[in-house]
């Protein structure tokens, strides 16, 4: 799935061709990907070969970067995967290191400023049927059995 | 029991001394494959780059998530790391992610991953080959490192029909099943029933005069 | 005297039919083509969802559909046989009132002919009625077993065991059942 996203922002800082990739159908894989390409514009010029991180309920990712298209990624177990907004603030090394201190002492984060904040959205994947055909077979199965025994049942008794 | 013990001690001894040897070999500079630019007694960057599929089968024109994990084995910050992986070729669509990316400075011992999204156009045995990576060591050095990833292998890409005849639903077909099985079975059912409500109905009946 | 023989080789008649194990042909072509009825639906689960080739499985699939249909006709005829007196029983006095006021502005007709239609019509609704549980009882069993050994018990072996196996287990079983007394 490509969003196309205009996100304003704190600071001065503003995103741009957001690109955002799930997988959502997952019959044939182990991990759900979780994908978002965007560009940046800082104080009117385009940020190209600046190291970004990105961080999100604590973890904190390193950011990719092609000649200024930025790639925030990750996978998640099927088991494990959520489905909908993941907030992600993105940071440069001064917030970066801000943060991990933070975390080392155990104190919040949220004071941290982040040079912008974004969304990546996972609509959800498809993992097979919820109640398999046969299983449906079987039940109905189960029932004109029951029919039958009780009728024949209540015919010799 | 004393051959073995001596064996034994034969053994630690020469072990002691290969360390020894390592160790000496490392500070003087002169053993064959480390840099000239890490200060003695440390570790230049290295970067183990793992590429894996995350995948239990890989379907035509199905998602598949390459998932690739380096890790900085050395005691020195690599930094410039590029990733690029050439092997998704015309045969391959990118669904997701970039194929060449700058990761830029990955600290000793940490790890750091990317992420990739490919769909196949085409079906058959696959040689999945390695990705390379190219770095430095350290803020001062300008040799360019390079690594390679470790190479999932040949793999088998499903055609779309082979995987969906096998693990689709079926739904079309058990509701054929389905149509199938009323007549034999509903019609004697109804045959039986209505004798049989039709004399129990004269009985109720008679009951009531 | 022979009017009175003869209707008692009449009563005699019916009441051996009644407790015979031997079938009329329509009742035997009735119960075997209904046997192969649902001995082939099966061929169907195994051709779509087990992915069994139908052409090179027909051999297969032609011998066990036969083997099914024998011991499914076997099957309908016990069972029709230990239900049809359980019916008899149950349904006498009704089918009795209604014979009676069928035949009650007929004055024509003696008692003994009326009882003996009476007995007949008895022996056909218990006979009717006997038939078409058979057919249905073992075929809601039959299709269910089906079910139950190939997508869940016998799901690890190969199609072409899996079919022979439960359809004939599920065949079998239900021939060794309908011997069993009630």
């Amino acid at each position: 799935m490509r969003i196309f996203n205009f996100v304003f922002t704190a600071a001065s800082c503003q995103v741009s061709n957001q690109r955002t990739y799930t997988t959502q159908d997952a019959s044939v894989l182990t991990s759900i990907a979780y994908i978002t390409e965007f560009e940046l514009t800082c104080d009117g010029k385009k940020v190209v070969g600046t190291q970004l991180y990105a961080e999100s309920q604590g973890s904190i990712l390193q950011v990719a970067e092609n000649k200024g298209n930025y790639q925030v990624s990750w996978t998640e177990d099927l088991a494990l995967a959520t489905k909908g907004d993941h907030a992600l603030r993105i940071l440069d090394d001064e917030g970066v290191s801000v943060v991990r201190k933070a975390q080392k002492t155990g104190s919040s984060t949220d004071g941290v400023t982040p040079l912008l904040s974004l969304t990546l959205n996972h609509p959800g994947a498809y993992t097979g049927p919820w109640l398999s055909s046969e299983h449906l077979a079987a039940i109905m199965g189960v029932v004109v059995v029951y029919v039958a025994v009780t009728s024949k049942s209540k015919l010799l008794a | 029991m004393s051959w073995t013990a001596g064996r034994n001690y034969v053994t630690a001894v020469a072990l002691a001394l290969a360390m020894l040897m390592m160790v000496s070999g490392d500070s003087s500079g002169g053993t064959p494959g480390t840099l000239n630019s890490a200060p003695a007694g440390e570790e230049p960057a290295r970067l183990l780059i793992s590429k894996q599929l995350l995948n239990k089968y890989v379907v035509e024109n199905m998602d598949v998530v390459i998932k690739y994990s380096i890790f900085n084995v050395g005691s020195v910050t690599a930094t410039n790391v590029l990733l690029k992986d050439s092997s998704f070729g015309p045969d391959f669509k990118v669904a997701g992610g970039q194929t060449e990316v700058n990761l830029g400075r990955i600290p000793p011992s940490a790890n750091v991953t990317h992420t990739l999204v490919v769909k196949p156009l085409k079906f058959g045995y696959y040689n999945f080959t390695a990705a390379q990576v190219s770095y430095a060591s350290g803020d001062e050095s300008n040799e360019i490192l390079q690594g390679y990833s470790s190479e999932p292998g040949e793999g088998y890409i499903a055609p779309f029909r082979e995987f969906d005849k096998r693990f689709s639903p079926h739904l079309l077909d058990w509701a054929a099943f389905a149509i199938m099985s009323l007549p034999p079975l509903f019609i004697p059912f109804m045959l039986w029933h209505s004798s049989k409500s039709k004399y129990e109905a004269v009985l109720s009946a008679k009951k009531l005069k | 005297m022979s009017g009175k023989g003869k209707q008692f080789t009449r009563e005699e008649e019916l009441l051996l039919q009644d407790f015979s194990r031997n079938v009329s042909t329509k009742s035997n072509a009735l119960f075997y083509g209904n046997a192969f009825i649902v001995s082939a639906i099966p061929i169907w689960l195994f051709w779509r969802i087990h992915l069994m080739d139908i052409i090179t499985s027909s051999p297969v699939f032609l011998l066990v559909t036969c083997l099914s249909t024998w011991l499914m006709a076997f099957a309908y005829r016990n069972t029709k046989f230990s239900l049809k007196h359980k019916v008899a029983v149950k349904r006498e006095e009704a089918v009795t009132l209604e014979m009676n006021k069928r035949l009650a502005d007929d004055k024509k007709m003696s008692k003994k002919e009326k009882d003996e239609r009476i007995l007949w019509k008895k022996n056909e609704v218990a006979d009717y009625e006997a038939t078409t549980f058979s057919i249905f009882y073992n075929n809601a069993l039959f299709l269910a077993l089906i079910i139950f050994a190939s997508f869940y018990i016998l799901r690890s072996f190969s199609p072409a065991v899996n079919y022979v196996l439960s359809v004939s287990a599920a065949g079998g079983l239900l021939a060794l059942l309908s011997t069993g007394t009630q």
